[in-house]
């Protein structure tokens, strides 16, 4: 659970983003979304370290160049 | 006799020591006891499918090009169009819906091979969660099913449907599958065609089967995919590949073997031994990279579920259940950059899990479907032994959303049962495209054990 001034810091975040695409946040539900949002920016930071590449590429080729195929 | 399988019904209406008809009233049979406990069903169609029956008892009789799954009683996630049939996603938002005009093409494909569509299975609202609410596990009604397909896992545990349809976005074939000691199949993602299905993460949604074993699952996925031909030979194809002796067997030594129930861990290290046991060669194995494919997972299906919910979300959120509400109000919070480098990270972790496959020349990788057993309904947390708590709904997707965002394709096998009697599954997770390769390592290890005959009380 984040402190009290993290919590703030979120609520607001949250509150201003919900502005900016039209959503109505009642004080009721925020500390649900706090923690869901919480959530996701751990998610984001799990991203991090990763290296990607700008080049997009199709799913599976060719990083399995000899992948079976059962509909050979 | 009862008869709870798809293949031991598909060998008793070709012997005729059963009829069609009698086979599905004696489903009919058993819902009724099981359905006021367990809510699986969101409707049965109990007259046509009754009608079906007899009409399929009377081409059996003729006997002349009769479809390979002729007479088999079906139970369809309600996020499935069936002609005539509302599709309501146990939302309040499609209360009204008008009835589908036509099937999905999952439906479609096994009335085409004869089966009977026996009835509707719960759902979480929008196929988006783990607790399918009001369904209730069959091993435990005081216990969640899993989700989002729990209503169709439950069923088959509970032995009112011989196969079942199921959707999986982060884990709802798997997580339900290994709850309720059910095998649940995730294809090869793009493998079978989601047309008439409810989406909710276009490029993570994957249809697949859910059955008592991992042959029943295969003969549903090869007319899933059109190929009835092949269904007569499932199981030569599943025997033939079938032995355990020199598969090279992958075991993570990080991520997935953290913060586990007791039960669990202890079901797992039982698996992992007995494949040993049977001639697998097990290869300890690491994917640094698992955290964010399951990151990735998650945030590319709550920006797109958002993304497909915006009119909805703006105009009608009071419609909406709190779950799927909060899930889709976070996932328009978040900005275009992160869902490009969430789909970034996914081709990235495809290469690194093909790389692991590839450098330790795996046939297959093992992993715990779920780090723990079925939560009870007012649970809201898993406690693990350190005392540490999870969000069961992040718990219960932790082992199963990299597979989504690397496409693999995955069975969910019974693998053993907690210190409380509660199920517990093993994960096969498999090459891309090499979808009948890995039932046939399933398929071994499960016929190598009786996990899979096991049945609940009711």
């Amino acid at each position: 659970m984040p402190d009290d001034d993290t919590h703030a810091s979120h609520a607001k975040t949250i509150r201003t983003l919900a502005r900016t695409v039209g959503l109505d946040i009642d004080s009721e539900r925020l500390p649900t979304l706090v923690a869901d949002y919480v959530a996701a920016l751990a998610m984001i930071e799990d991203l991090h370290g990763v290296e990607t590449e700008l080049v997009p590429a199709s799913p599976f080729d060719p990083a399995w160049p000899e992948a079976q195929d059962d509909r050979r | 006799m009862t008869i709870d399988t798809l293949t031991g019904a598909l060998d008793a209406l070709n012997a005729r020591t059963i009829s069609t008809l009698e086979l599905v009233d004696s489903l009919l049979e058993r819902l009724e006891r099981t359905e006021p406990t367990l809510h699986t069903y969101v409707s049965i169609f109990t007259e046509s499918a009754r009608a079906q029956a007899s009409a399929a008892d009377r081409w059996r009789r003729i006997g002349t090009d009769v479809p390979p799954l002729l007479g088999i009683p079906i139970g369809v996630k309600d996020i499935f169009d069936i002609a005539g049939d509302p599709t309501r996603c146990n939302s309040r938002l499609r209360e009204h819906v008008a009835p589908a005009t036509t099937d999905s093409d999952a439906v479609a494909a096994l009335k085409r091979d004869g089966a009977i569509i026996l009835g509707k299975t719960v759902t979480q609202e929008f196929a988006a969660g783990v607790v399918s609410a009001p369904a209730r596990n069959a091993w435990d009604p005081d216990r969640i099913p899993g989700g989002s397909s729990g209503g169709s896992a439950a069923s088959i545990a509970a032995g009112t449907c011989l196969g079942a349809l199921g959707s999986d976005t982060g884990g709802s074939i798997r997580i339900p599958a290994s709850l309720n000691d059910v095998v649940g199949f995730k294809p090869t993602f793009g493998q079978l065609s989601t047309a008439g299905v409810y989406p909710l993460s276009t490029s993570l949604d994957t249809v697949g089967p859910i059955a008592r074993t991992v042959l029943d699952a295969v003969i549903l996925y090869q007319s899933l995919r059109n190929e009835p031909d092949a269904i007569a030979s499932s199981k030569d194809t599943l025997d033939r590949q079938g032995s355990l002796r020199g598969k090279r067997i992958g075991v993570f030594s990080t991520y997935f073997d953290h913060q586990l129930q007791p039960g669990v861990a202890s079901a797992f290290a039982t698996a992992v031994a007995h494949l040993q046991a049977e001639g697998a060669e097990i290869v300890s194995c690491d994917w640094s990279d698992a955290p964010a494919a399951r990151a990735a997972g998650l945030l590319i299906s709550r920006i797109e579920s958002a993304a497909l919910h915006e009119k909805t979300l703006l105009t009608q959120p009071e419609l909406m259940g709190e779950d799927l509400r909060s899930r889709l109000e976070v996932g328009a919070l978040l900005p275009a950059s992160t869902y490009i480098e969430a789909l970034r990270v996914r081709d990235s972790v495809t290469r690194s899990i093909a790389d692991v496959f590839i450098g330790n020349r795996l046939d297959a990788v093992v992993a715990p479907s779920t780090p723990a057993s079925a939560p009870r309904v007012d649970a809201s947390v898993v406690t693990f032994p350190d005392g540490a708590e999870e969000a069961f709904a992040t718990a219960m997707t932790r082992f199963t959303t990299p597979w989504n965002s690397t496409g693999q394709p995955v069975f969910s096998v019974p693998c053993g049962f907690d210190e409380l009697g509660l199920p517990v599954g093993l994960s096969f997770i498999g090459r891309p495209h090499a979808d009948l390769a890995l039932a046939s390592i399933a398929h071994a290890y499960e016929q190598s054990t009786d996990w899979h005959t096991k049945r609940p009380a009711n």
